[in-house]
């Protein structure tokens, strides 16, 4: 079999066991192992975003969980039944008390403002590389979030936002992840993927052969926060409510920890990560309540989970520094190995 | 191509003082000069990567001053560095695809969509690409990552890469550095086989005077940042200030 046939069959295995996920196992599997699959899917739709600009263009963002939370008040304010916006949002300007939209509208303008406030954003903070775009992006995040404190006509401050309908399930999440993956695997393998490795790999060569620098990066940034908004509707309406501080360190911390553990120049790579250290610290939550195996009682330690956590990230950093898939594509048979992969085992012979 | 009166400074210190040369269309000319005379100055200042403090540069009757980098390669002007800035992780092919794709775009929507005029453009890609791979004897190595490449196979890249822009003028900075004597040979041949094939006009910065003076058809001497002579490699070889600046005052 071709390595496209290959692939091809391998996309349409993946989308038919997706959607068997998606509509299945909420007749199958209960309710907590649902939303553990919910949560995987909408994670890794906030990790791939996030690996776009992170792990393909050589931009370490620390500042997309500020384009989540835009995208979760976005579409909050916006899809609140009007009712209801009357009493939790009483000082918002009238046009936007008039109307309520239903959640796919509310998620494509979500990601679309999103994306045009990176485009903002991205404009000034694209020329700068390394480590001052890392501290760069992480004064947007703080900003947003002083923001969405200070904004109370709007997001009603440190108070918990509420009101938003709880519209997203299973079947919306995995239909978004597939969009997601889609969108940015033809992205990554075509010529603009090329350009954006191009520019991680030299910004100098890359701008002597022709790429715009600052154009690549942008392009990538502002899709990334497209993504990124639209995934921070999914948790909006997932959630319900929520307060400025679900958008901030914890979980760029979180989010970052995937891309990085599950390989960060790989998209299945970002995808391993999410569901590795989200089945991880399930298993270990559960764990750490105590158990009792024949007459032997382990007591409950809380907090033991994060330790073991942050041991088992320490491990993977030094024995595969580039993530579990480094920057190969999980691709069953097919797989292919490239570039930094070699690169890093041809140093350490 | 064309500049005149071309001068960079560098705080106080004048690396390039009223630098002017004539190109002519096809020719191999170099430029040479002891360590810090100002050849890598001068590419710098014609491929946009640092601005003149004043005189001007011209292509085909163009000021190019001001451009941005990936402008200027577009207009037609690809350059190699000094040493190798290859993209290390990817393939040798990818490497040579990153920068044939210029002559070849393709739009946001159509990389999501993949319509006809995706695949004839990524075709005409690859197509390219290979061409010069084969060229340059890299297709054996067209798969291998480009950072484990030996160094004599990544000048070639680097030439192979500068050329798949599609240039009219080809700067090459020091292509010969770390080059045997046998290599270096083959590579002035090779050299003047891009010349004739592509009517390219191609100016070397070079160290090595048996590269220089067994390929180029015009010679630029630079000393301290000025130029002190052109001409041909015998005349060249017979000036004076020539000897000087490479051997000291006598």
């Amino acid at each position: 079999m071709s390595r496209e046939a290959r692939i091809t069959l391998l996309v349409l295995v993946a989308v038919v066991a997706g959607a068997v996920v998606a509509f299945g196992a909420p007749h199958v599997l209960s309710d907590y192992f649902v939303r553990i699959i919910l949560l995987i899917a909408l994670n890794a739709i906030l990790v791939l975003a996030l690996s776009l600009s992170n792990g393909f263009t050589g931009v370490f963002s620390l500042g997309h969980v500020g384009f989540i939370g835009a995208g979760a008040y976005i579409s909050g304010i916006l899809s609140i039944p009007v009712q209801q916006k009357m009493a939790l949002l009483p000082h918002l300007p009238g046009f936007l008390h008039a109307f309520s939209l239903p959640f796919l509208p509310a998620t494509l303008v979500a990601g679309v403002l999103t994306a045009l406030l990176a485009v903002v954003v991205g404009y000034p903070l694209m020329r700068l590389s390394g480590y001052f775009v890392s501290v760069a992006t992480m004064g947007f995040l703080i900003i947003v979030n002083v923001v969405l404190i200070n904004a109370s006509d709007f997001t009603r401050g440190a108070r918990t936002f509420t009101g938003v309908p709880l519209e997203t399930t299973l079947p919306w999440v995995m239909g978004w992840l597939a969009i997601t993956v889609f969108v940015l695997a033809r992205l990554v393998y075509s010529p603009f993927g090329r350009a954006m490795k191009a520019v991680r790999d030299d910004t100098i060569a890359a701008s002597a052969v022709g790429i715009g620098v600052l154009r690549t990066r942008l392009i990538a940034f502002v899709i990334g926060a497209f993504f990124s908004g639209v995934g921070g509707s999914l948790y909006a309406h997932y959630l319900g409510s929520f307060s400025p501080n679900t958008f901030y360190f914890a979980l760029t911390m979180s989010l970052i920890t995937m891309l990085v553990l599950g390989g960060m120049g790989s998209l299945t790579g970002a995808v391993v990560g999410v569901i590795c250290v989200s089945l991880l610290s399930e298993v270990l939550r559960s764990v750490e309540r105590g158990f009792t195996i024949g007459d032997f009682a382990v007591p409950a330690l809380f907090g033991a989970s994060q330790i073991v956590l942050g041991f088992i990230f320490i491990l993977v950093m030094i024995f595969r520094p580039k993530g579990i898939m480094g920057d190969r594509e999980l691709t069953f048979g097919s797989t292919q190995r490239s570039a930094t992969v070699n690169q890093t085992e041809e140093r350490k012979r | 191509m064309r500049t005149v009166g071309l001068t960079k400074a560098f705080r106080g210190l004048v690396a390039l003082r009223d630098h002017s040369i004539e190109l002519h269309e096809r020719e191999i000319i170099g430029v040479i000069g002891p360590n810090g005379s100002g050849k890598s100055t001068l590419f710098n200042l014609i491929t946009g990567f640092s601005q003149p403090n004043s005189g001007s540069i011209e292509m085909e009757g163009r000021s190019i001053v001001g451009l941005r980098t990936s402008q200027i390669v577009a207009m037609g002007i690809a350059r190699t560095f000094q040493g190798s800035r290859l993209f290390g992780s990817l393939s040798v092919a990818q490497n040579v695809l990153t920068a044939a794709q210029l002559r070849h775009p393709v739009g946001a929507a159509d990389t999501v969509l993949r319509g006809r005029r995706y695949r004839e453009r990524v075709a005409a890609t690859r197509q390219k690409a290979d061409e010069l791979l084969d060229l340059m004897g890299l297709t054996d190595q067209a798969g291998r990552v480009a950072a484990d490449l030996p160094y004599g196979d990544q000048r070639r890249l680097e030439i192979a890469r500068a050329l798949a822009t599609g240039p009219q003028l080809l700067l090459l900075d020091e292509p010969a550095a770390g080059l045997d004597s046998n290599e270096t040979k083959v590579l002035a041949a090779l050299i003047r086989t891009i010349r004739d094939r592509y009517g390219v006009t191609v100016v070397v910065v070079e160290h090595d005077m048996d590269l220089i003076m067994a390929l180029c058809e015009r010679i630029q001497v630079l000393a301290t940042g000025e130029v002190i002579c052109v001409g041909t490699p015998e005349q060249v070889r017979e000036h004076p200030k020539v000897r000087e600046a490479y051997l000291g005052h006598a």
